[in-house]
């Protein structure tokens, strides 16, 4: 059974919805203008931070409960790659993220810690990644499978993954599968004591990188089966081809140096659908700026690609790192990239690593038939996708 | 199901006996203050020290009862999927209380670090040098099943042998105060954490029970579904979380009763169907065939048959 993507949904930095996000990419302007003073008053780092505030969003939605920022994100980016069908299919729904409801959770902790105020109910009922998903059920189609993934940064890869496993099994017309997270404290705060954040604009790739910037948003895919699709006279955007979820076994924070993981996760998905590594023609790279994972990741591109690696570049400059997200809206890039026919380019890159992989750096009009997308998170957590033109 | 699936090993860390007594139902625990609290093992027979250190509970329930199964087994896994319905609320908490106890400590790393779901799966993987795939799946209410569906369909694939999968989670104080609080006007439940893995594998030599069947569905079609299945597996008995309005002659054996309430509770329910299975509980004897429901609040259900 074949997997199509039929339509995409996104909130980012750089915008709400695919036409501003695919307009600031072209236009190499990236969205970390925020400062996450705003959300922590002790740190002052670049996040890419979304516009619309919570009540904004839920007065799009109509939303009738105090819903957690990463839920709302969630709805918005679900809300723009639904269609006519999805009331009328077989739909599951798969969600990543990593931080739940935190962002709201923070409100009540700031009260309950200290004892000095009551807390409300209302900030922490919503606290889990569980409800992260489930909350925003009732503002969607009929759905009959609901689950949520944290597999770290790169969760909604994963649960992409699943989606196409469970239409590949049968079980599901369709799926919208994707992630969300939103900014909070507790990842500020925790990337900030693994001293992983760069003080200034990330620079993936970059020799003189010094870390990850973080940022906030969804993405989504609607996925559908070929049968669905060719049933009723469809016309999907490009087809899911192949992915691979693996583990790199090594370390709880940290790649191996040759990037077993990330090779292995890039490597099977080739593998799978038997086309070789020449045949790609861009690599949206996790690429985070940090200065392990950038190694390690560049490593791993050698070992499958050899010196000829393919157009690349990361997109983390113009989001921000979005943790559970960021596999959903690099789908969505790759997807745009398909459609545009173009690669977005790399920011903030002036000198190569000594691994000496040389991004795009300006944007360019390509053939792109195929797109490989990674996301690698802690934990070792390494996934790749691999979409193909129609 | 496209393959028949074997469990061929069972591992489960509770408020009752069940890691290291066979007899476990012998010897039953009861609650205290409206708590089960886990029945802990001496990890440092199974973990390795360095690793025990930095690990919270949660993970060394995990890994501890992931370990036990791969041991019985000798056999390598083709993936790991555990699920958390809670994650790792202790380390999460520690970290939150570094942040805003108004102390001006420096935030806690190691705390950060162990505070993600996907510590379970992955902390699994890393333990045991695992490449393969690596998922961790939550939900608040049926965080099991949905890992077994994860399971089930990777078996479909022709790569996929053997999988760990398993599920956990754990209570802090303030956690079990929140839920009670939350729960102040419905009926007072039992609050409980554990463990629990699993090994599935598409071999039967040496399993130790057969997993007959498995399906999410509306749950308005449960009564129906248990009717047909009852029927078709001949089961002997019915394991729910709670009590079940339907009505069905099949004895309905709560446990709940013996593990306490929390999202992974039903992984100990299997466990338990698969122990009744292969010893002499006096409680629930005899049993050749037996039906699991789990229900979220999404109004999906999960049914599992499990049988000799």
């Amino acid at each position: 059974m074949r997997v199509f993507i039929v339509d995409i949904g996104i909130i980012s930095a750089l915008g709400a919805g695919t036409e501003n996000n695919l307009c600031q990419l072209l236009a190499m302007r990236h969205g970390l203008n925020g400062k996450s003073s705003s959300i922590d008053p002790d740190t002052g780092y670049y996040v890419g931070k979304v516009a619309l505030t919570d009540e904004e969003l839920s007065d799009m939605f109509k939303v009738r409960t105090k819903l957690s920022r990463t839920s709302l994100l969630s709805l918005y980016a679900v809300n723009e790659c639904l269609n006519d069908f999805c009331s009328d299919c077989n739909l599951g729904f798969i969600s990543g993220t990593t931080v739940g409801g935190m962002a709201s959770s923070e409100n009540f902790f700031r009260k309950y810690i200290p004892c000095t105020e009551n807390p409300k109910v209302e900030d922490i009922i919503y606290h889990t990644c569980g409800s992260a998903t489930t909350s925003i059920v009732p503002y969607l189609p009929k759905l009959n499978y609901i689950s949520t993934i944290n597999t770290a940064c790169s969760s909604a890869a994963n649960a992409i993954i699943f989606g196409a496993q469970k239409i590949k099994s049968g079980q599901l017309d369709a799926v919208i599968a994707g992630g969300s997270d939103s900014l909070c404290r507790f990842t500020l705060n925790g990337f900030q004591s693994l001293m992983i954040l760069d003080e200034n604009h990330c620079k993936p790739l970059d020799l003189n990188r010094s870390g990850l910037n973080l940022g906030e948003g969804a993405g989504y895919l609607l996925l559908m089966s070929g049968d669905f699709v060719e049933k009723h006279g469809i016309s999907p955007l490009c087809e899911l081809k192949s992915y691979a979820n693996t583990n790199d076994a090594f370390h709880a924070t940290a790649l191996s140096d040759d990037g077993n993981g990330p090779y292995l996760s890039m490597k099977q998905t080739l593998d799978k659908a038997n086309i070789a590594s020449a045949e790609i023609d861009y690599i949206n790279i996790h690429g985070t700026g940090t200065i392990n994972n950038d190694l390690a990741e560049s490593a791993a591109i050698l070992r499958v690609f050899g010196e000829k690696y393919p157009s690349l570049s990361s997109t983390k400059a113009y989001t921000g790192h979005t943790l559970g997200a960021s596999g959903g809206i690099e789908a969505v890039f790759s997807v745009l990239a398909i459609e545009e026919q173009k690669v977005f380019p790399n920011l903030n890159f002036t000198a190569p690593m000594p691994t000496g992989i040389i991004p795009v750096l300006k944007p360019e009009k390509q053939k792109i038939k195929y797109v490989l997308s990674n996301s690698f998170g802690f934990g070792g957590n390494c996934s790749s996708l691999l979409f193909s033109k129609i | 199901m496209k393959h028949k699936i074997y469990i061929c090993s069972s591992s489960c860390i509770s408020a009752q006996e069940t890691f290291a007594n066979p007899e476990w139902h012998n010897n039953l625990h009861n609650p205290e203050n409206n708590l089960y609290h886990c029945v802990e093992p001496d990890y440092k027979d199974i973990l390795d020290a360095g690793v025990l250190r930095r690990m919270n509970r949660v993970q060394k329930f995990n890994l501890c009862a992931a370990l036990t199964c791969l041991q019985r087994v000798n056999k390598s896994v083709d993936a790991i999927i555990i699920a958390t319905g809670w994650g790792c609320i202790d380390s999460t908490y520690k970290f939150l209380e570094r942040l805003f106890d108004q102390k001006g400590l420096p935030a806690n790393p190691a705390a950060f670090i162990q505070s993600t779901h996907n510590t379970m799966a992955a902390q699994t993987a890393i333990y045991i040098k695992n490449n393969a795939y690596n998922n961790t799946v939550t939900d608040n209410q049926s965080p099991f099943e949905l890992a077994l569906d994860n399971a089930l369909i990777c078996m479909q694939d022709n790569d996929y042998q053997n999988i760990l999968v398993g599920a956990c989670d754990e209570i802090i104080p303030q956690l079990a105060d929140f839920l009670n609080k939350i729960s102040k006007f419905g009926k007072q439940e039992i609050i409980g954490e554990g463990g629990t893995c699993f090994i599935l594998s598409k071999e039967k030599e040496n399993s130790i029970a057969e997993i007959k069947y498995f399906s999410s569905m509306p749950v308005d079609n449960v009564p129906e579904i248990i009717n047909n299945l009852s029927e078709k597996y001949s089961v002997d008995y019915i394991f729910t979380a709670q009590k079940e309005k339907f009505s069905t002659s099949i004895p309905l054996i709560l446990y709940t009763d013996y593990f306490g309430n929390f999202p992974a509770s039903s992984a100990c329910g299997l466990w338990l169907a698969v122990d009744c299975l292969n010893s002499d509980n006096p409680a629930i004897s005899h049993a050749q065939n037996i039906l699991l429901i789990s229900k979220n609040k999404q109004g999906i259900a999960f049914i599992t048959v499990v049988g000799k």
